[in-house]
């Protein structure tokens, strides 16, 4: 606004020449701008800002520079005051005085994340893209065949089998770079303990095989401001430094849609029939915690201390949005062999 | 709701006791652009709420199943509709056909909104 009226007054200067002076009713924001003291202040500081802005924010701990309108100054951030002497040498150096210019103190700026964003190493609970489908990367591992992520069977092309699937994080129009392939999704099988006219495993688990390329983060978990909460705006990290069934008490997900969810087991080796599908998941937990679409694949863990975990399992489905269901670890190793997931 | 998407339930407005209720859920997009729709499940999956008259929730289509919990992304163009299909043999959430008299119908398309889309109440007589 105030280049604008400054524009215009300049404008007004060229073609009407003093005739402006007599216009009864400037147009423009702020009166003040147009007396001739406060343009040339504004317009100095301006200038000085223009210089000083460069060389202030090269310096480490500068956190931004304002040519302050409202207040005729110009103002400078800083995270700490160690670095105002540098500032005032090179405002001095310009020729700013002292008294048109502030610094202050304040914390610095930070772009924050969410589970939906792209996370390079890729990190476990984050969102992930194949096909028409986003799910949410379950956990890294190191396995004989080489550095892998697991998430869940329907969270390939085909449930059950391998066909290669791609897999893009976040997504593949803000990255187009294929970060892993799915190489391992056992079949489901009939009889013996499978009902009659469905089709079972124990896990609903597949193992994708990173591109060289592509970093990853083993034993970390994306860990969101708080359980519960619905934000998915990332915080910092859980760290997996175990890994095994849990069989009782509370347990925690986090997934690219509800985000970090925790509350109790309530049921423990259910055969689970899978809605829409002749798919009956075996002996899987049931958990009263929230969940929804976009959430399958979601690490679940249980917290030892602090923000150490031990890694329980995958989540894969929910009844309503208020209890999910998780594959075992155990079940997910017996079908997927052995795998490392710990730090 | 998504702008421009519309959500219409189609049903019948009597039926006989005991006779399987046939529902449709019309999903539009009645805006001019194209939009995306993200949707829980491998399939597009929605939900399907009975009330009696008094209010009391006689059945509820997924009651206790369990819903992969994958997100499609279901791009919609202009104008295109989408058709789900899906029925109630009148047995209530005891397993017995429920009385003659008047029901109120809601679908719930499932997405990965907290508030999911859902169509206007459809009133059905079952007599």
């Amino acid at each position: 606004m105030r280049k604008n009226a400054l524009t215009s007054l300049a404008v007004c200067l060229v073609v009407f020449g003093t005739a402006c002076k007599e216009t009864p009713q400037p147009v423009g924001p702020d009166a003040e701008l147009q007396t001739s003291r406060g343009v040339d202040l504004q317009d100095r500081l301006a200038n000085w800002h223009a210089q000083a802005s460069p060389e202030v924010l090269d310096i480490d701990g500068t956190v931004f520079t304002d040519h302050d309108e409202a207040n005729a100054r110009i103002l400078i951030g800083v995270e700490n005051r160690g670095i105002e002497s540098r500032i005032a040498a090179i405002m001095s150096r310009l020729g700013v005085p002292a008294s048109d210019y502030a610094i202050q103190v304040t914390p610095p700026i930070v772009q924050l994340a969410t589970l939906q964003d792209k996370f390079r190493p890729t990190q476990a609970g984050t969102q992930i893209h194949f096909g028409l489908y986003l799910c949410t990367m379950g956990f890294n591992v190191d396995h004989a065949d080489g550095r892998s992520f697991i998430t869940n069977s329907h969270c390939t092309n085909k449930q059950g089998g391998v066909e290669a699937t791609q897999y893009y994080q976040p997504l593949s129009s803000t990255d187009p770079t294929v970060i892993a392939t799915e190489v391992a999704d056992p079949t489901y099988f009939r009889r013996g303990v499978c009902p009659k006219g469905k089709v079972c495993r124990y896990s609903d688990s597949s193992r994708e095989l990173y591109a060289t390329a592509t970093a990853s983060s083993r034993g970390v978990i994306a860990k969101t401001t708080g359980a519960n909460n619905g934000d998915l705006t990332v915080a910092g990290e859980f760290s997996i430094t175990s890994q095994g069934d849990v069989t009782s008490g509370t347990v925690n997900k986090v997934g690219r849609t509800t985000g970090w969810s925790s509350g109790p087991i309530t049921n423990t080796c259910v055969n689970t029939s899978v809605s829409g599908t002749n798919i009956v998941q075996l002996c899987q937990t049931f958990v009263t915690a929230g969940v929804d679409g976009g959430d399958s694949g979601s690490p679940v863990f249980q917290i030892t201390s602090g923000d150490n975990v031990k890694l329980a399992g995958i989540l894969w489905g929910g009844s309503g949005t208020t209890v999910f269901v998780y594959s075992p670890i155990s079940q997910v190793i017996q079908e997927l062999g052995a795998i490392t997931a710990t730090k | 709701m998504t702008p421009g998407l519309t959500l219409q339930l189609i049903a019948p407005a009597t039926v006989r006791r005991g006779r399987r209720i046939p529902f449709k859920l019309r999903v539009g997009n009645a805006s001019d652009t194209s939009l995306d729709l993200y949707l829980r499940g491998r399939e597009p999956t929605f939900d399907i709420v009975v009330t009696d008259a008094e209010g009391a929730r006689v059945w509820r289509r997924l009651e206790g199943a369990v819903i992969p919990a994958v997100l499609r992304v279901l791009p919609m163009r202009a104008g295109e509709v989408l058709v789900l299909k899906a029925g109630w043999d009148q047995r209530g959430s005891t397993g017995e056909i429920v009385e003659s008299g008047d029901y109120l119908v809601t679908a719930i398309l499932l997405t990965d909104a907290a508030d999911p889309p859902s169509a206007g109440q459809h009133h059905i007589r079952v007599q």
